[in-house]
């Protein structure tokens, strides 16, 4: 709160819509140039704009980038040795302290120069295709290392004076089974914060710096504001405490657990992670910047405030996070990043878990982590070898006051096209379509997960597949119940029909085979018996649940037609499913812990 | 093109204008009010009208020319036809999946971003088929499944059927084959496929186009179908023509048969009408922006066309059809400004609309609005604010902005509706970067053209915002867009998927495939009775990178020798100014077109410009402008200024469709072509 020279409303509403624009300005760029379908189609990319010191001041809205992108740039090229025009770049999870949490993340920055002094930087970050290691696309659930997840370049100055570091990015590009798209990408990126970074300096110049730098701080300030009115509001003091749980790391048996105790006094919320579990052999491990747990519950306090901006104040609005060096939160080098997604989620669902506890149930279900797979396929004739990663969406966690959201990748990321996928990685996609009953039954029903079919039509292929919420499904709220897991299946309904480890690597197909992954969904919020009769038969009609859903979850039972409620059978299944006592939160049963449970591993 | 009577008529929220032009006269313009009910009502008074007004017999009428947002409003108000869609089995969910997308993380709203309320899933059928990605027939079509889903779709309740399959784009067989199996079974059905609304690659954005085209078929249909009947009764003997999205006129019946390229049938003609008055006064790049009551849509024109865009949106819906690249923003004069909870100045999205309408109306709107603003900076005159139709209330602006912004923002009411003003031309002026700038073009370039009863007001600052140095404030701003309906070519447009490396087209090949185009045209025009003789036929190229994800449309002349080098060579060229790079690497043809024109009135207006013969100067007074002080300004009669006559900044000059503000430091003067030149600096 900290203003030096405080900036007329209207001069920072006219500063901010053209902040704003210049960070979109930087996405359409990318938007439409890159050239890698995870850039491209998938929108695997970050922009921002940040002040002198580093705070972040607009960006997209995305809690996982919510860090302290800059810092690690400082330290290796301190503001003094920094010139107009320098262009840095790196990739390193660990030497940025998190800032970026895997390595496929490519940061590019510039700083933004007025009136002679430094005043921002703009930045971009985009998830490049593949960057060598172990597996291509560099990440896979067998590592074990993050050397194996591909090459790493640390904060690095690529560009001065209008003159490349060429001798690096040939190193780099030497380093990825995918030159042209990487390049592709590279100059994507580099564009856009070269363009952020033009007109920002117009911005600058119309204005002046000083305004700007100003202008910065106050809308830093109101973010920190509004989120400090929204935390006094909504949290009442206590402790909030939850644990919730990652299926495995694919190369032990073990489940881990993520642990979280939110601690509201004296206007201050402070969030202990230090319960959290070990961090794990496989690559589920999250470097957490402090500013991630901050960012999620921030984003979602003010989402219901127009012109508040995800940025620095979410961080400066809230206390302490501890997190305990060697957790799953605050892995030691070299334990692999590759898939920490599985237990950002996991974050996520224990904060509002936390806030549910603290507000009787006023906060979303747990959504499931997003499922990918990677599929390299030979062709023997050709020798030609297809990579094909795919995000594949799953459901969300219904919400106080609506439906979870059905088929939505976290990262809000697209997918590909059927007609897409098929012209370009030599497979066939013979089904897309709902999860039907994959969303926890609720008051407010659970997002759905989605099924996809793939026929392998190359020689040979081996699939890698990232599924998660299979021992622990996504937690239901407030009486609402689990979202139901997903599974992946080999040649369905035919004799040699199998199941694969959802989080599994290197398995082997042949040509003929048909793969089907059913993605699972999130959990419910209410009871579903108070869920209006007419929602849940709409529901059965549209396919989003089975008619045995209806009766066994819901109690709704319907007519021999399948279209008209059986009301006297309604009544009395409803009656008998109403002598069920429902707790605050549902999976494997209802519970309603007060105190952070130790540690009750399943499997 | 026939000489003769023609008469344009666009339907707004408020009034309908009917603009009338006849061979050696002035054009003559109505403004009637909307019949909200059934906006065809309104063109029937209209024809009625002319008579009274101006001794016009329906039958000289040679062409009637219509604007209509019904197809929009359909969409908005839900009041579509109840579709089923067809899909390749499996494929039934992809509209409810769309790209697993969702711009907001926890956003509030319910709503899916997927337009599921097209065809929810009791309402999709599966169809046995399959097509590869080669075009190659993987499984033959099975008729009988076509007919159960068809059966079961029809019996209910459903209007119109969509029927979207994979590959269709490469293999259309298949669609049109279920095409005429649900028609034999089911003749009253309307029928929508793929293959003929959008033959281009993805599923997802191909099938809610086609989605939408069946949607709002029944509803198109019923609405032109009534209008043609009601102009037949009225005895006008001209066909009824029909604006389209690209901003080119199609006759009605072609226009039923594809209603998804009529969503931006309004904005187009708004387009088309400022191209025209563009051109009148010698310009041919212009930036349009017409400023309505809730919201402002802006336009560029390049060497006197029209930018357009291969992909437009309907509430955020994707719709690929080709329209003028309007962009809508939420700003107009009845925004309501407000203060945000971090203590900011916002104008919008939220309109106080007709009604209450803004504070000065007395309608009981108490919020302040950018048209208070206008009245406290006194840019309009309260008295003769739309030729005196309503009296506005200084103090009602006074009182609104005082209490609801000034106040809480502790500034004095003159600064706060200056503030008021900043803010929305700042919007303004980001719609405009968006179609100039973002799209590799120097808004300094190009002049600017505000149209709409509220957009001169805005023209000055817009233009010192951007760097612009030329406004053009045509004689008519307030009804431009139904004269641009008078002015716009009729066009046809045909497309198909053409997935190759441009490396290894083959010539002959893309020949015949612009052959089979151009004779799509061909059977459209025939249909218009358009003189065949006067038209001009242009094919273009869809051409991307390989790898790439959006195309950039490019010309391309086969006649010409080395018409492929020149194709790659303009794709360059474009992709450097749209991206600022151009990698010279490979590329490929995405899809063909063939657009076909008979060119349009080039001016509204071959009368010279008559003026009344008054004093055009009216009297001074105090007006606020950027920068603080109040200043003196005389104040104009647009009516009564004649041919050369100058004036200089600070100035408003009023006129019975709309007001203009002059910024100190431009000078205007009125050309032959009857447009009041703005210039920024020198005379």
């Amino acid at each position: 709160m900290s203003a030096t020279k405080p900036v007329d409303a209207i001069t920072l509403e006219l500063i901010k819509g053209a902040v704003q624009s210049a960070r979109r300005e930087m996405e359409a760029l990318i938007d439409r140039t890159s050239m890698s379908p995870f850039i491209r189609e998938k929108k695997d990319y970050f922009t921002a704009i940040f002040d002198a010191d580093g705070q972040l001041v607009v960006s997209t809205a995305l809690t996982l980038a919510a860090g302290n992108l800059i810092d690690c740039v400082f330290e290796r090229y301190p503001v003094a040795t920094m010139q107009p025009g320098d262009l840095y770049i790196y990739n390193d999870s660990y030497g940025s302290k998190g800032a970026v949490s895997h390595n496929n993340d490519m940061v590019f920055i510039q700083p933004i120069y007025a009136e002679e002094r430094l005043i921002g930087f703009t930045e971009a970050w985009g998830h490049l295709w593949d960057i060598g290691g172990m597996v291509p696309g560099s990440i896979s659930p067998a590592a074990t290392d993050v050397f194996q997840e591909g090459i790493v370049i640390p904060p690095t100055r690529v560009l001065r004076n209008g003159i490349w570091n060429d001798d690096l990015i040939a190193m780099f590009m030497r380093n990825t089974r995918f030159p042209t798209m990487v390049k592709g990408d590279f100059s994507a990126l580099t564009a856009a914060v070269q363009l952020g970074r033009r007109r920002m300096e117009e911005i600058a110049g119309e204005f002046g710096a000083s305004v700007i730098e100003a202008a910065f701080s106050a809308i830093i300030d109101e973010t920190e504001r509004a989120t400090r009115i929204a935390i006094a509001e909504n949290i009442p003091d206590g402790r909030f405490s939850f644990r919730d749980w990652i299926d495995g790391d694919c190369v032990t048996e073990n489940s881990y657990s993520v642990a979280l105790t939110m601690d509201k006094h004296d206007g201050v919320l402070d969030f202990d992670f230090t319960a959290t579990d070990d961090q794990a052999k496989g690559a589920i491990n999250f470097i957490m910047d402090p500013a991630v747990p901050k960012g999620i519950l921030g984003l979602y306090l003010t989402s219901r405030e127009a012109g508040i901006l995800p940025n620095a104040g979410f961080r400066r609005a809230m206390g302490k996070v501890a997190i305990r060096p060697g957790s799953l939160l605050a892995p030691r080098e070299p334990a692999p990043l590759g898939m920490r997604s599985h237990t950002v989620l996991r974050v996520n669902s224990a904060i509002f878990a936390s806030l549910a506890k603290a507000t009787g149930g006023d906060a979303a279900a747990a959504s499931a982590v997003y499922v990918l797979y990677y599929l390299r396929s030979l062709h023997k004739q050709s020798g030609r070898l297809d990579l094909c990663i795919e995000g594949l969406a799953v459901g969300f966690g219904a919400r106080p006051f609506g439906d979870g959201i059905d088929a939505v990748y976290y990262v809000a990321q697209k997918n590909y096209p059927v007609e897409f996928a098929e012209m370009e990685f030599g497979v066939q996609i013979e089904g897309y379509g709902m999860h039907c009953d994959s969303g926890g039954p609720g008051r407010w029903r659970g997002g759905l997960g989605i099924t996809r079919d793939l026929r392998i039509i190359a020689d040979e292929a081996v699939i890698g597949i990232r599924m998660d919420n299979i021992r622990y499904p996504t937690f239901g709220v407030a009486g609402g119940m689990a979202g139901r897991p997903g599974r992946v299946i080999v040649n369905p309904g035919r004799a040699d029909e199998r199941l694969l480890k959802p989080l599994s690597e290197g398995n082997v197909l042949k040509r003929g085979d048909v793969v089907r992954i059913m993605t699972p969904g999130g959990g419910g919020w209410g009871s579903p018996l108070e869920r209006p009769a007419e929602q849940v038969r709409d529901d059965v009609l549209d396919g989003f649940i089975s008619a045995e859903s209806a009766r066994v979850d819901y109690g709704v039972a319907l007519t021999a037609n399948m279209i008209d409620i059986d009301v006297p059978a309604t009544s009395a299944l409803r009656a008998e499913l109403g002598k069920t006592k429902r707790g605050m939160f549902h999976r494997h049963g209802y519970f309603d812990d007060d105190e952070l449970p130790a540690h009750k591993r399943i499997g | 093109m026939t000489a003769g009577i023609r008469v344009g008529v666009d339907i707004g929220g408020t009034f309908t204008d009917v603009v009338v032009r006849r061979p050696g006269c002035a054009a003559q313009i109505l403004k009637i009010p909307t019949t909200r009910g059934d906006p065809s009502m309104a063109v029937l008074h209209a024809v009625e009208q002319l008579r009274k007004s101006w001794d016009i017999d329906a039958q000289a009428i040679n062409s009637f020319l219509h604007g209509t947002t019904v197809a929009t409003n359909a969409v908005l108000e839900r009041k579509g036809a109840r579709v089923g869609l067809l899909s390749t089995a499996g494929f039934s969910d992809v509209i409810e999946i769309g790209r697993q997308m969702r711009h907001k993380m926890y956003d509030l709203s319910l709503d899916p971003e997927t337009p599921v309320f097209l065809a929810p899933g009791r309402f999709r059928r599966d169809v046995v088929e399959r097509i590869g990605p080669q075009g190659e027939v993987l499984q033959p079509l099975d008729d009988a499944s076509v007919a159960r889903a068809v059966d079961e779709l029809a019996a209910a309740g459903c209007e119109a059927i969509a029927i979207s399959l994979l590959f269709s784009f490469l293999n259309d067989t298949h669609e049109k084959r279920a095409r005429e199996i649900v028609l034999s079974r089911h003749p009253q059905l309307l029928v929508s496929i793929s293959s003929e609304v959008d033959p281009a690659f993805r599923e997802y954005e191909r099938t809610v186009v086609t989605a939408f085209d069946a949607y709002i078929k029944p509803v198109v249909d019923t609405y032109l179908g009534n209008l043609e009947a009601g102009l037949a009764k009225a005895g006008v003997t001209a066909p009824l023509q029909i604006m389209q999205s690209r901003g080119g006129v199609a006759g009605a019946g072609t226009a039923r048969m594809r209603p998804v390229r009529l969503f931006l049938s309004g904005p187009a003609a708004g387009v088309i009408g400022g191209r025209m008055a563009a051109e009148n006064s010698g310009f041919a790049d212009v930036i349009t922006v017409d400023v309505g009551g809730t919201s402002s849509d802006i336009a560029l024109i390049e060497g006197g066309r029209p930018a357009l865009k291969s992909e437009g949106t309907i509430e955020g819906y994707p719709v690929r059809v080709a329209m003028v690249d309007v962009n809508t923003i939420g700003s107009g004069g009845g925004s309501v400004a407000w203060i945000d909870k971090g203590g900011g100045l916002r104008v919008g999205p939220e309109s106080a609309g007709s009604e209450p309408g803004p504070a000065c109306y007395g309608r009981g709107g108490s919020r302040a609005t950018v048209t208070d603003a206008s009245v406290v900076l006194g840019y309009i005159n309260p008295s003769s604010f739309a030729s005196g139709a309503i009296k506005l209330s200084r103090d009602l602006a006074h009182r609104a902005i005082e209490e609801t912004i000034a106040k809480p923002l502790g500034l004095s009411i003159d600064a706060a509706a200056l503030g008021i003003h900043r803010v929305v031309n700042a919007q303004m002026a980001e719609g405009i970067r968006l179609v100039s700038i973002r799209q590799g073009h120097d808004p300094r370039r190009f002049a600017l053209l505000p149209l709409g009863g509220a957009g001169p007001l805005h023209g000055c600052p817009l233009a010192e915002d951007l760097g612009i140095t030329r406004i053009i404030v045509s004689r008519h701003p307030g009804v431009l867009s139904a004269a641009g309906l008078l002015a716009a070519p009729i066009e046809h447009e045909a497309s198909a998927a053409f997935p190759q490396q441009l490396a290894k087209a083959n010539q002959a090949a893309i020949n015949r495939t612009l052959a089979i185009l151009d004779e799509r045209c061909n059977g459209l025009m025939r249909l218009e009775k358009a003189l065949t003789d006067e038209r001009l036929v242009r094919h273009f190229a869809d051409v991307c990178y390989i790898g790439q994800a959006y195309n950039l449309e490019v010309a391309i002349d086969m006649e010409q020798a080395g018409a492929l080098d020149r194709l790659l060579t303009d794709f360059y060229i474009a992709h450097d100014r749209v991206y600022g790079y151009a990698p010279k690497v490979p590329v490929k043809i995405v899809n063909l077109r063939a657009v076909h024109s008979v060119a349009g009135l080039v001016g509204l207006d071959d009368a010279v410009w008559a003026p009344s013969g008054g004093n055009p100067v009216k009297r001074q007074e105090k007006i606020l402008v950027a920068g603080g002080d109040a200043m003196l300004a005389t104040i104009y009669d647009r009516s009564a200024m004649p041919e050369g006559f100058e004036l200089a900044g600070p100035a408003i000059v009023e006129q019975a469709d709309t007001t203009t503000l002059v910024s100190p430091g431009w000078r205007g003067r009125i050309d032959a072509a009857g447009s009041l030149i703005l210039e920024k600096g020198h005379a």
